[in-house]
């Protein structure tokens, strides 16, 4: 039974250095808090990550692309929901959707695929076993 | 296939930004980490447009952005970021930039971007189409209304 959860990250505060000349927030951030959010994931919810980094196994970017919907401002908090689609033998995509608390919207939601490839052959390997584990329960419905 | 040129596109130039990848921008694994191009699109917007736009007139409001990765940086790489074409619509206020990385010397394509942007007079009286136009028409830069599409 796949559990279709999501993976809460609140830790994201609107600070000044986040802001542009209009006092919103530059659409760039959004793009490194994906990062963030997705190590976080990893860190937490897939056991092994630390052997997987250690190991011949690199997860690379294949895509990327961000969509903005509403605008935040200084002191705004910042709620990231990260969920999984498309999962495959070597490559999963990930979803993440960006809530401001102060208005209560969706104000930015970042897409990208995930490969795996063996840096020793350099071709696509399976996904390791803990990281498919841990994304299949955050699979969205 | 890029966007078709304009058959009297003699004047038309191709804007290119150079970039060296340096040591904050790679991480653990060595590489340019995939949040760092996409800065460089904005930084590359930064350069051509927004030096040149009165922000007490004009906005450019982000909408979207996109990219695919094909190769790897890594510390020392100088890319070579070009603006391959610019859609223009006048009817939704909204302008496309496809953008294209390259590795200097070895010609190697590391990706393609594309942002798209909202157009937004500041001023009522000034029709936001016909100021970016202006400043695009300046820089002698190729400007379709037609789709835009990568290789």
């Amino acid at each position: 039974m796949i559990d279709n959860k999501i993976f809460y990250f609140n830790k994201i505060k609107i600070f000044f250095k986040h802001t542009d000349y209009f006092g919103f927030v530059h659409p760039y951030n959004y793009l490194e808090w994906t990062s963030y959010v997705r190590e976080a994931f990893f860190s937490e919810k897939c056991g092994n990550f630390k052997e997987v980094l250690d190991s011949n196994i690199k997860m690379m970017t294949a895509e990327i692309s961000s969509i903005a919907h509403e605008e935040s401002a200084f002191g705004d908090e910042i709620e990231a929901q990260f969920t999984c689609n498309k999962i495959k033998k070597v490559s999963f995509d990930v979803h993440i959707k960006f809530i401001n608390h102060r208005i209560n919207r969706l104000v930015c939601e970042t897409f990208h695929t995930l490969v795996f490839v063996d840096a020793a052959s350099e071709k696509f390997t399976l996904i390791p076993e803990g990281i498919r584990n841990a994304i299949i329960e955050y699979q969205e419905p | 296939m890029l966007a078709p040129m304009n058959s009297n596109s003699t004047k038309n130039q191709i804007f290119v930004y150079k970039y060296i990848v340096r040591y904050n921008d790679i991480d653990q694994f060595k590489h340019m980490s995939f949040a760092n191009y996409l800065k460089l699109m904005f930084i590359v917007v930064d350069v051509l447009l927004e030096s040149k736009i009165d922000h007490d007139v004009f906005r450019l409001k982000f909408i979207s952005s996109s990219m695919k990765f094909k190769k790897q940086t890594i510390l020392g790489d100088k890319i070579l970021i070009s603006v391959e074409a610019i859609k223009l619509l006048k009817t939704y206020h909204r302008m496309t930039i496809n953008f294209r990385f390259r590795i200097e010397g070895s010609d190697d394509i590391t990706g393609f971007g594309s942002q798209e942007y909202e157009v937004k007079s500041l001023k009522k009286e000034i029709p936001p189409y016909d100021y970016i136009s202006k400043i695009l028409e300046g820089l002698n830069l190729q400007v379709t209304s037609e789709p835009l599409i990568h290789d």
